[in-house]
């Protein structure tokens, strides 16, 4: 990775989203994630144990969304349910893999009607808390796009913890 | 005949199972029920997990008015659940033994896995904090026969809204009736939670938050007065600050409509004077009277189905 421990970016930081091939030859570039969330992101990630190296950038400017942050991960490739935990904490995320500096492939995941077996409900006094219970979180539209299906409290994605 | 509606509902667990069409269907049941023995040779199994008055003895009396058996427990004392028997295993148990379930238990949420895990159908009898389906029904018959309609209705809901499952069963089904007004009185620290207040305003319903009694009894046609839920408080201190703070007596009904009816989810503690029990207001204990209709027909509903 060209820039880390710096701000070389390649680019104009404070005008356009710095290409990804500007800064890495492998690895994946996650767009679009709200702004001053990348951080919960990278924590949810668990990429600490891996040792690769990671660039965030927090509060660039956005025509879309005003500010966002990004992620760059060297030589690192989400599975499926990584993908899955990505968009549950930030739903505009695009993922982009990189190689030879160029994108290869954005992935854009979409939401299951029930999110199984992956999502805690933040209810303290929630069934799923004091049993064996299967987890299960309903998706949707919505500033509380979560409801646990047991006990239907509803929630933000801030409030999303994984298990 | 059974209608449509009837056949799409297996368990009754919260309220977001039931349509319009499901409450109206029960409603006419319990008006229309005299004492068939849709439930002759079928035992019901009572499972209450948190003491309780009515409920259980509404339950109970609408069984064997029904011409049913009923089997369990109320209150854990003496039973497996305090030697750590889950609730799966309990009612993987007493489904063997009965052709339904009524529970009742202080997890939110208990409901819904157990009509997961249970090949017999579950009744929700109150579920921690969440829900209370049954109580609704009777509280919505009530409002049904004193004002003769569920539409067009103006209702203030009255104390713990954060921590009552009443209210927010019986929130939830108002909205599914058109042009319903909702007034949210509570303290600040009581108010209905947000997740709620989102689910009341994707229907559509208006909602009006206050704080004071005073400043909307006089416009309203019910007043669902509620009790603060001190068990359900985690600090000690929080109880304080707000017990006393609603107090309903017979001098605060000089200036309010004649079809104002008082309703109440019972037990009161001090939130509705005794003086108020004696104007024409009060209508709390006539409310519970129809727990048993509202229940005979629940259960007619799921597991009867003669009519």
């Amino acid at each position: 990775m060209r820039c880390a421990g710096s701000v070389d970016w390649g680019c104009p930081v404070t005008s356009t989203t710095p290409r990804s091939g500007q800064i890495m030859e492998t690895g994946t570039m996650i767009d679009h994630i709200a702004f001053w969330q990348a951080p919960k992101v990278l924590e949810t990630l668990k990429l600490q144990a891996l040792g690769k190296p990671v660039a965030m950038l927090l509060g660039h400017p956005s025509s879309r969304y005003q500010k966002k942050d990004l992620l760059f991960i060297d030589n690192w490739e989400p599975d499926s349910v990584t993908e899955l935990k990505v968009v549950l904490l930030a739903p505009y995320a695009t993922i982009n893999l990189i190689r030879d500096f160029q994108i290869e492939k954005k992935i854009k995941p979409e939401l299951p009607e029930i999110v199984e077996e992956l999502m805690l409900c933040p209810n303290p006094r929630c069934i799923t808390h004091s049993e064996e219970v299967p987890h299960k979180i309903r998706t949707k539209e919505g500033r509380l796009p979560f409801e646990c299906y047991y006990c239907e409290f509803r929630y933000s994605h801030d409030q999303v913890k994984f298990l | 005949m059974m209608s449509t509606a009837a056949k799409t509902l297996r368990h009754l667990v919260s309220m977001s199972d039931l349509t319009r069409e499901h409450i109206e269907e029960i409603l006419h049941r319990a008006e229309s029920l005299s004492s068939q023995p849709t439930l002759e040779g079928k035992q019901i199994a009572l499972l209450f997990y948190e003491n309780s008055t009515r409920t259980y003895s509404s339950f109970r009396t609408a069984i064997h008015r029904l011409g049913g058996l009923t089997c369990g427990f109320a209150g854990t004392a003496g039973t497996s659940v305090l030697k750590g028997e889950s609730l799966h295993d309990t009612i993987k148990m007493f489904e063997e033994y009965a052709d339904a379930i009524v529970l009742r238990h202080p997890r939110d949420g208990a409901s819904r896995w157990a009509a997961d895990v249970s090949s017999v159908p579950v009744i929700n009898a109150g579920d921690g904090q969440n829900q209370h389906p049954t109580q609704t029904l009777l509280d919505l018959l009530a409002i049904k026969r004193t004002q003769g309609r569920l539409t067009g209705l103006k209702v203030a809901m009255v104390g713990d809204l954060k921590y009552g499952r009443t209210v927010r069963s019986l929130s939830q089904a108002l909205s599914l009736f058109e042009d319903n007004e909702l007034y949210l009185v509570s303290p600040p620290s009581l108010r209905l939670p947000l997740d709620q207040v989102e689910r009341l305003q994707e229907r559509g319903t208006r909602l009006q938050h206050c704080q004071r009694l005073e400043d909307v009894i006089s416009e309203v046609d019910i007043c669902y007065m509620t009790r603060i839920q001190q068990e359900r408080m985690e600090d000690p201190d929080e109880y304080e600050r707000v017990r006393g703070f609603y107090r309903l007596r017979a001098k605060d009904l000089v200036d309010v409509k004649d079809n104002l009816k008082i309703l109440h989810p019972l037990p009161r503690v001090d939130e509705i004077a005794h003086d108020v029990d004696r104007t024409p207001y009060a209508h709390y204990f006539e409310q519970a009277k129809g727990g048993v209709e509202a229940r005979c027909a629940v259960l007619d509903l799921l597991i009867g189905g003669v009519l």
